[in-house]
């Protein structure tokens, strides 16, 4: 066996010298870096309005929402947090504003709302629910938001869903955990003109299911 | 005989548009609208192809799917295509086919010896003649009939096309655009009902692209013509041509594949070659129509024999003579539509009809028009070896069973055979359907099936154009109702000039002949694309293979790309009379997906290359990609594996980074690990139940290692447990079991103990986590952060919450290289600023990225397991010396009383060791077995497991060597300056000292057994 090259030695390209403790500080927002930024150019490139767009949301705040809706307690305090309750019914969203809650299961649901990042919604929700059994868990990185729209954003997402799609089944303010791509995601309508759809994505598969969509959007944009 | 056969007008063919295209290198020339067929026989060309078995020269006996002859090679290079049936090729411009199972040419073809051999080679000459020495077999018979056998040449280049998937659902499912197809497709469109229909042909119409008929006064063409039309305007309404319903599954299921491009355009994922549909109905239709039968006779296969429906729309649809004098040989009247028609083409025609007596009127016609028929009789051989030339017709005797007289020939140059139609029913008993068979009809018929699945028209063996057209719309609106419309106007009937609905067909299988098929030179072929024979249904019947199934598998009756749909009503009808039982006691064997064949690459769709499989990357990956980093998958995670710089080698790379986290400081991408968030006031009781160690007890802000196991008591994962508050855990699982053991609790908890008050989330992917590891780690973190570092104050085996590089991180003080390590832990999203400030702060003391591979060896030295590497699911934390981590105090937990069993506590069962290599030098492979004695691989007899009959296979013998573990890890250790391992030995903790060996290929290494534990074994290092 031949003896191993001697240590001590650096990979190319780190740059010598270091930003203080404090000036990194004040840059922590800018410090953030969406799974889909670096592609975000492409997904411009890959999308035609007439036919199919496709953009991340970066950054929109998505609280893991764990909890006993029929009680009481429990609904009331995320109303008073979000301003509206959990829904009970299954596969439908509730809306306030800019706020929507969808229910991913009977006792799970997803708090979504614009960027928020010094995290004063989740503060809010914590302590409402101090008191209550549930949990809210910050779940911001956990998946990237995929919006794809436009007359064709139905078919694209045919070529790989499986679920019923026809606005008559699956109208305005429904979601549904689904997989396309091998990709586990949930999937909410939230327009009809032009039809849009929101992915939420687990963060790790956002690349995979963006170069997805660009591949199946394709055949309607004719950009490849 | 060449020459062109095209009829001067007539047929769907676009003549101001010819198409050349070359078959077997020759060159023809045929018109927009053909398919290769057609226009092979424009061109006068009959011969095929050769059969599988006999090479018998074969021609086409078909116009659609149903073809068991006329298969070629489409194509060349990476985009050749075997066994692609001519009658289903569109013909384009530039079209490259050629005859398969040939050698050299279809012409002159060696393998006919074959036929010279056949009294030898009957059903079950295969396994007689080759089986019975299994050597014989595997070198000599096997590699010869395989090159011999199979229908063209499979491509060697990878295929270069697209394909694609579409998943849809629907209302209704229309199955075949023939009359009765399009009218239940017409009446649910009608009610807003969302209809799919769809058609294996390029136009639709089915059976009236064939037949001219007037239906309600208008030509069939424009009756087509205006329900199309009255579809397209739909907008529920989805028209699929060129689309081959291939299955119907549970719960009105079906796949289908579309023909997209079918000439040599480029395929895209714009543009993609083949579409497999997946539909999900509410309600299914099947329309498939019906196969007309050949008739068993002598010779029956000679090319220029060919199915009177065949002949009919090669004339019609295609505009082209089948050929000029030919006999028509029937059962039915439907057969005499192809003789009028060829007549009317000017061609010489004379009908053999197998019936006592012949219809009046249509005896009446066939005398005015000057067609001479036969009746009362049978067909006894053809002549001809490339082309039929004769056909020897005799009176059949009184009770027909065989001829009155002598045969006389008859010159011609074709034969039409017409048996009559079996609907087809392929689809519907795809789902279990079960059928009877109907003896005024001459057909089985679907009798018991499925809940919202419905026949009509041919498959329902419903043969006449206005009662498939009346019965479609029927059943079109019934299935608009039931999927929740208001219920469709099924219309008044339609009247239908000229249909003929009933065939006044005569059963007829095997004709009488003046030779039984097993004393006669001659073959009656039954099923054409296995060369099976009457003769071989009667042998399978003599040699006990009497059941409808074992005589399909026995005779391979029904098998093949066509699935018997020529043959197989033919084959059990024969069955039947040797049996002495009824069509309906014999039965058929079972249908099965696909219809006709699927090409793979259509299966595959998008999942090749890169989307074959999700490929997981963390918020850091692009740093490693541009760093150079080598990687290695780790479930879907693409992991950096080593940093290789200057051409480094592995060995190299991994050397160097072993030394930077023992002497320096190094970082890793650990973002990968699994992590669920645990929260609920019983979330402490719940965690006592699922590891085997206490972790109720832990306190806000320490951290323990714990181990999973399954009920069976074997270890499952393994992690790290955090307090991160009284009632809220944090629990890290390995990268690739995090998906299992999340379901894994959330199953436990929803099953076992809902009572409990514990909320489970995965937060895998919300923390983005580095591990900074080596003597230099605090160093380095006190620059980028303002936390007290001080191992008095942050101790080993705690966590803190703060900010690192103005980030909001978690740190752990956790371990697994045993140098002081911190895990740092912030938001996804912030990952690469974290790992880029750790890169910059860390470069004046040489901070090194590590990998995955560096990783294991750090590790390993340290005598730490990876579940998965170490352990096999067959493992108990005893076996791994891991005991102090199974808590006696607790009453229970998952996989505890599986702990005591007899087995689990053998004493010589499989434990972890540690290995030394008698030369230091030598790093002995993972995986390689060791036992007790220094034997050469080379002496071990091969082990082999004993044939059927107990017997050894081929003289081996069972290897006497007994195996006692083997290696599980195996390193190179830049710390130690030797090779070391760890690996599993039978009862191997109490034998520290013994010598084992691990015996390779070319030596036999001797190896010692130690403590697992090889570098720092007090544990000074973890604190720097």
């Amino acid at each position: 066996m031949a003896k191993p090259a001697s240590p001590g030695k650096v990979a190319p390209g780190f740059p010598p010298g270091r930003a203080s403790t404090k000036e990194l500080d004040t840059r922590a927002m800018d410090l953030r870096f969406s799974p889909l930024e670096a592609v975000s150019h492409r997904l411009v490139a890959a999308s035609a309005a007439d036919h199919a767009s496709v953009a991340e949301l970066p950054f929109t705040t998505q609280i893991g929402l764990r909890g006993d809706a029929s009680k009481a307690a429990f609904a009331n305090a995320v109303k008073s947090a979000v301003g509206v309750a959990p829904p009970k019914e299954a596969c439908t969203v509730a809306v306030k504003g800019d706020n929507r809650i969808l229910w991913l299961g009977p006792d799970e649901w997803l708090v979504v709302a614009p960027d928020d990042p010094d995290g004063a919604l989740l503060a809010r929700l914590e302590k409402a629910l101090a008191k209550v059994s549930a949990a809210a868990v910050d779940l911001t990185g956990n998946r990237s938001v995929i919006e794809l729209s436009g007359p064709s954003a139905r078919a694209v997402l045919e070529k790989g869903c499986r679920h019923d799609l026809h606005p008559k089944t699956f109208p305005v303010g429904r979601v549904v955990g689904t997989l396309m791509a091998h990709t586990q995601f949930f999937l909410e309508k939230t327009s009809d003109n032009p039809e849009t759809f929101r992915l939420y994505v687990r963060s790790s598969f956002a690349r995979h299911m963006a170069e997805w969509l660009m591949d199946a959007m394709a055949e309607f944009t004719g950009r490849v | 005989m060449t020459g062109s056969m095209r009829l001067p007008g007539g047929g769907r063919i676009d003549r101001s548009r010819p198409l050349k295209f070359t078959f077997n290198g020759k060159g023809y020339t045929g018109y927009e609208g053909d398919t290769l067929a057609s226009a092979l026989i424009a061109n006068g060309v009959h011969l095929i192809a050769r059969s599988m078995k006999y090479h018998r020269p074969r021609g086409l006996m078909t116009a659609g799917s149903d073809e068991p002859n006329g298969m070629v090679q489409l194509a060349t290079g990476a985009r050749t295509e075997p066994n692609i049936k001519a009658t289903q090729i569109p013909l384009y411009d530039g079209l490259e086919a050629s005859s398969v199972n040939v050698f050299p040419s279809v012409e002159t073809d060696i393998g006919a010896v074959n036929g010279l051999l056949s009294p030898f080679m009957t059903a079950g000459f295969y396994y007689k003649t080759f089986m019975p020495s299994q050597l014989f077999w595997d070198k000599v018979a096997e590699p010869i009939i395989r090159k011999a056998a199979g229908f063209g040449k499979a491509p060697t280049e990878p295929d270069p096309d697209v394909y694609d998937h579409k998943h849809v659902h629907c209302d209704l499912m229309v199955v075949g655009a023939g009359p009765a197809g399009l009218s239940a497709a017409r009446a649910a469109a009608a009610t807003g009902a969302r209809v799919i229909l769809a058609d294996e042909q390029a136009e639709f119409g089915g059976s009236l692209l064939t037949l001219h008929r007037e239906i309600d006064g208008k030509p069939s063409a424009e009756w087509v013509g205006s329900v199309v039309s009255e579809l397209s305007g739909h907008d529920e309404v989805t028209l699929l041509r060129r689309t081959t319903v291939t299955g119907l599954y549970d719960q009105n299921y079906l796949v289908a594949l579309e023909q997209k491009i079918d000439d040599l355009t480029p395929s895209s994922p714009a543009n993609p070659r083949m579409r497999v549909w997946h539909i999900r109905a509410k309600e299914v239709i099947l329309a498939t129509g019906s196969h007309e039968r050949p008739l068993v006779f002598a010779d029956n296969d000679r090319p220029g024999t060919m199915l009177a429906s065949a002949a009919l729309t090669y004339m019609n649809r295609y505009g082209a003579l089948p050929c000029n004098k030919p006999v028509v040989v029937t059962n039915n009247d439907w057969a005499y539509e192809t003789a009028r028609t060829f007549k009317a083409h000017g061609a010489e025609v004379t009908v053999v009809d197998t019936r006592k007596t012949v219809p009046e009127d249509l005896g009446t016609e066939m005398a005015h028009l000057g067609i001479e028929v036969l009746a009362d009789s049978t067909v006894t051989g053809v002549s001809g070896k490339h082309r039929v030339k004769g056909v020897s017709v005799a009176a059949k005797n009184a009770d027909g069973s065989g001829i009155a007289g002598v045969s006389h020939s008859i010159d011609a140059d074709g034969l039409i055979v017409s048996g009559g139609y079996s609907a087809a029913v392929h689809l519907f008993c795809h789902v279990g359907g079960k059928l009877s068979f109907d003896d005024a009809r001459v057909s089985f018929m679907p009798a018991t099936g499925r809940k919202a699945l419905a026949c009509v028209g041919g498959t329902a063996a419903e043969f006449g154009i206005a009662a498939a057209i009346d019965g479609g719309a029927a059943a079109g609106a019934k299935a608009a109702q039931a999927a929740g419309f208001k219920p469709g106007r099924a219309g008044k009937g339609v009247q239908v000039a000229d249909d003929r609905a009933d065939g006044n067909v005569e059963a007829a299988w095997l004709l009488p002949s003046g030779t039984a098929p097993n004393r006669s030179k001659a073959k009656f072929f039954v099923d054409y694309q296995n060369d099976t024979g009457a003769a071989d249904i009667a042998l399978a019947v003599r040699e006990g293979f009497d059941s409808v199934e074992h005589m399909k598998r026995y005779t391979l009756t029904g098998f093949g790309t066509d699935q018997g749909k020529l043959g197989n009503i033919n084959g059990l009808a024969i069955l039947a009379e040797l049996t002495g039982r009824t069509i309906q006691e014999t039965g058929t064997t079972t249908f099965r997906p696909p219809y006709t064949p699927v090409t793979f690459g259509a299966l595959a769709g998008r999942d090749a290359g890169d989307m074959l499989d999700p490929i997981r990357v963390t918020n850091i990956h692009d740093w490693h990609v541009a760093h150079g980093a080598e990687f290695e998958n780790v479930g879907q995670w693409k992991r950096p594996w080593y940093y290789p710089i200057d051409g480094e080698t592995m060995h190299q790379a991994v050397a160097r980074e072993c030394r930077a986290a023992r002497t320096a400081v190094t970082a890793l991408d650990a973002s990968t690990l699994g992590k669920i968030d645990v929260t609920g006031k019983d979330a402490g009781v719940f965690l006592d139940r699922v590891y085997t160690n206490m972790m109720s007890t832990l306190k806000v802000g320490s951290v323990r290692y714990g181990l999973m196991l399954h009920e069976d008591g074997m270890v499952y994962d393994d992690g790290t447990v955090t307090r991160l508050a009284e009632n809220r855990f944090l629990v890290t699982t390995t990268t690739g079991g995090a998906a299992s053991v999340f379901q894994h609790l959330e199953d436990y908890l929803q099953t076992e103990w809902p009572d409990l008050d514990v909320y489970l989330t995965s937060v895998t992917e919300q923390w983005a986590t580095v591990t900074v590891s080596g003597p230099k780690a605090r160093m380095l973190l006190e620059r980028i952060t303002d936390m007290n570092l001080d191992p008095a104050d942050f101790q080993f085996m705690t966590f803190r919450e703060g900010k690192v590089a103005g980030l909001p991180a978690r740190v752990f003080r956790i371990s697994f290289t045993g140098e002081l390590s911190y895990e740092i832990s912030v938001v996804w999203h912030h990952g690469k600023a974290l790992w880029e400030a750790v890169m910059d702060a860390g470069h004046d003391f040489g901070i090194t990225p590590y990998g995955t591979e560096t990783m294991h060896v750090l590790r390993a030295e340290k005598g730490f397991i990876i579940v998965g590497q170490e352990t096999d699911g067959t493992l108990t934390p005893y076996d791994l010396g891991m005991g102090w981590i199974v808590s006696k105090k607790k009453e229970d937990f998952i996989g505890k009383r599986s702990l005591t069993r007899p087995d689990t506590v053998r004493e010589d069962r499989k434990q972890l060791v540690g290995l030394l290599p008698e030369d230091p030098g030598f790093v002995v492979p993972e995986g390689a077995q060791l036992v007790n004695n220094s034997v050469k691989l080379k002496d071990v007899p091969h082990f082999a497991p004993p044939g059927l009959d107990g017997a050894p296979i081929y003289g081996r013998k069972a290897s006497p060597v007994p195996m006692l573990g083997h290696v599980t890890s195996s390193y190179w250790s830049d710390a130690l300056g030797r090779s070391f391992a760890l690996g599993l030995v039978k009862g191997g903790q109490a034998r520290t000292g013994d010598i084992v060996y691990a015996p390779l290929d070319d030596r036999t290494i001797a190896m010692r057994i130690v403590d697992p534990v090889f570098y720092d074994k007090e544990g000074a290092r973890r604190d720097g």
